[in-house]
């Protein structure tokens, strides 16, 4: 009895109660249906209901010989790399320009955070709204201005591949804007100035100073940014709805469409081909959180 | 000759200086010019989008059409507002979305914060794991388990709920709320805790009376975070919910325009009333949310 009793009040003074809740819903909302869906992805089950059964790995055939899943995916691997690349570079462009002392530089870092708060669903609206081919469209007003002919932007297929990825460039450059501006902001002076005083150029000092002292923030801002270009579903389903054609489908673009379908998408209803897809685009993030896992564990310790 | 040799290698090099000191302060000059000129050209790159649609809506249609550049409407009309909120109910969209936005926030910070209390104040065995568990967790979006969370909703009851997606909310953000909270608890120093214990206060007292008043600062920044990214939320609300008077802003909006609207007016209004609230919010606080973010960046 006095043994139990020591043991239970061991229990509450531990670190248990305290990480249960946590544990819990994390367990219930997010552990429990990224494993079922594994399971979903080895059935035919539909959203109608009804019994389903298990049909091994033909979901995983199917979409592996699927066009448009394959299409979906060419498409998404190039949209990120170049979606990623160039916010990339715009972001840490844009952190260097205001880590200078130039007058105004909180009133222009404002200007440029407001897109990140934008929904991507409704920056998808408005560059649709920028784009729009008719004469209404700022960019084809501008081309007409200029006496140059307009720009099918979203109805040729080439055109809505560059156009979907100007628009998350515009999207997502402010994340890694503040995200290098917090790192610039971390950067030992003196080791600029040394490297001023030793006469090394502009270009100089960033690549060879800023980057290496940068690189695990740098390493973190492309792993987070290729997470979430990766996983794109709402700026597509607004900006281009995967069209014309299927020229701007991405992987999530076809899992929402096959498992739940939109207005005029085409859905099947098909929730097991719908979670072969999600499994798909578990792995592609799991490598990634692997990446950032690894890099994080030699780099800084849990503490 | 070395002599010479000397001579004229400091000749050039005068002239050299020379040369450098009547370029150097024009470019010096130039400098801060070309700076300010490329910030702001950046800052117009982000803002004017906003502001020529916010200008669009208010445009009669042959304004939009025969002159989409000019920003000044000659002869304003509210008549996309007016449609909108008199034929859909973009009031209670937005009541919607500050509820799920803020309750998905306080679930996280709340659950967050005790979890993160135990990693700050506790060792023991599979610390670390558990610590790197919920790390993984916040590096998977929430959409892409959509499909199985939309069964384990209807299983549970919890389809077309808004305690079922404010719970969702919250549980997806949980892993970012206790690394943000542990980094503040670690800057907490233990003396307070045993001082504390010693007056006889309990651990969730401590908690409570001694740690939360410190932690407000970093909790409202977290707040400030976390709303903006519920409100901006669509893929999961657009599957979990059912009742059109259970939307939010988002799946709304996109319930209205759809996929292929084409009233320019209308979908420059709609976006407008999504944009504006957190827009407000944002410009408002933002000094918080850029120090918050940053924070939580950098640690996590």
């Amino acid at each position: 009895m006095p043994v139990v009793q020591r043991r239970k009040k061991n229990f509450w003074r531990g670190p248990w109660p305290w990480l249960a809740p946590t544990l819990l819903i994390l367990i219930v909302f997010r552990a429990y249906p990224l494993g079922d869906q594994f399971r979903l992805a080895l059935t035919d089950m539909r959203v109608s209901g009804g019994e389903a059964q298990y049909i091994g790995l033909d979901n995983f055939y199917f979409i592996a010989s699927d066009p448009g899943y394959q299409t979906a995916l060419f498409f998404t691997i190039i949209f990120t790399a170049f979606s990623v690349g160039g916010s990339f570079i715009l972001g840490l462009g844009l952190a260097l320009l205001l880590n200078e002392p130039i007058r105004g530089r909180v009133v222009y870092r404002t200007a440029i955070l407001t897109s990140w708060v934008i929904s991507a669903i409704i920056v998808g609206y408005i560059w649709r709204l920028l784009l729009n081919e008719s004469s209404a469209g700022v960019f084809n007003a501008l081309f007409d201005s200029i006496g140059l002919q307009g720009v099918n932007w979203l109805s040729s297929p080439t055109m809505a591949v560059v156009s979907v990825i100007v628009a998350d460039v515009w999207r997502s450059t402010a994340f890694t804007m503040i995200f290098m501006l917090g790192g610039l902001q971390t950067l030992p002076t003196e080791v600029l100035e040394a490297a001023r005083t030793d006469g090394a150029k502009a270009w100089q000092r960033l690549l060879f100073v800023i980057v290496p002292l940068l690189k695990p923030l740098i390493a973190t801002a492309l792993i987070f940014s290729t997470i979430a270009t990766f996983n794109v579903y709402e700026l597509i389903l607004s900006l281009t709805s995967g069209g014309p054609g299927n020229a701007t489908s991405t992987v999530g673009f076809e899992m929402f469409r096959t498992a739940f379908g939109g207005d005029g998408g085409g859905g099947l209803g098909l929730i097991g081909r719908g979670a072969a897809m999600g499994v798909s685009m578990f792995m592609v993030t799991l490598v990634f959180a692997i990446l950032y896992i690894r890099a994080g564990v030699f780099s800084r310790d849990y503490d | 000759m070395t002599t010479i040799k000397v001579a004229s290698s400091n000749e050039s090099q005068i002239a050299l200086s020379k040369r450098r000191k009547a370029e150097m302060p024009l470019l010096r000059r130039l400098r801060p010019t070309l700076l300010q000129l490329i910030a702001i050209l950046s800052a117009i790159a982000f803002v004017y989008p906003l502001v020529w649609m916010a200008l669009s809506s208010i445009k009669p249609n042959w304004e939009i059409y025969r002159a989409p550049l000019d920003l000044v409407p000659d002869n304003p009309t509210f008549d996309a507002y007016l449609s909108l909120f008199k034929t859909t109910p973009f009031v209670t969209y937005t009541i919607n979305s500050v509820l799920y936005a803020s309750g998905g926030a306080l679930v996280s910070i709340s659950l967050g914060m005790v979890a993160a209390y135990g990693f700050s104040r506790h060792r023991f065995s599979g610390r670390q794991f558990l610590m790197v568990g919920i790390l993984s967790m916040q590096l998977m979006p929430g959409l892409i388990s959509a499909i199985p969370t939309y069964l384990l909703m209807r299983e549970t009851g919890l389809l077309d709920t808004r305690l079922g997606l404010i719970l969702l909310y919250g549980a997806i953000s949980v892993p970012f709320a206790c690394w943000v909270m542990k980094g503040h608890f670690d800057t907490i120093p233990v003396e307070l805790d045993d001082s504390a214990r010693m007056d006889g206060a309990s651990k969730l007292r401590t908690l409570l009376q001694i740690h939360f008043p410190l932690l407000v600062p970093g909790i409202s920044s977290l707040f400030l975070i976390l709303f903006t990214q519920k409100w901006s939320e669509f893929a999961l609300a657009s599957v979990l919910l059912r009742d059109p008077d259970k939307f939010p802003l988002t799946v709304g909006t996109y319930l209205l325009l759809g996929p292929d609207e084409s009233d320019f007016r209308l979908m420059a209004a709609a976006s407008l009333v999504n944009i504006v609230p957190i827009l407000a919010l944002f410009l408002f606080l933002q000094r918080f949310l850029v120090s918050g973010l940053t924070k939580g960046a950098v640690k996590s």
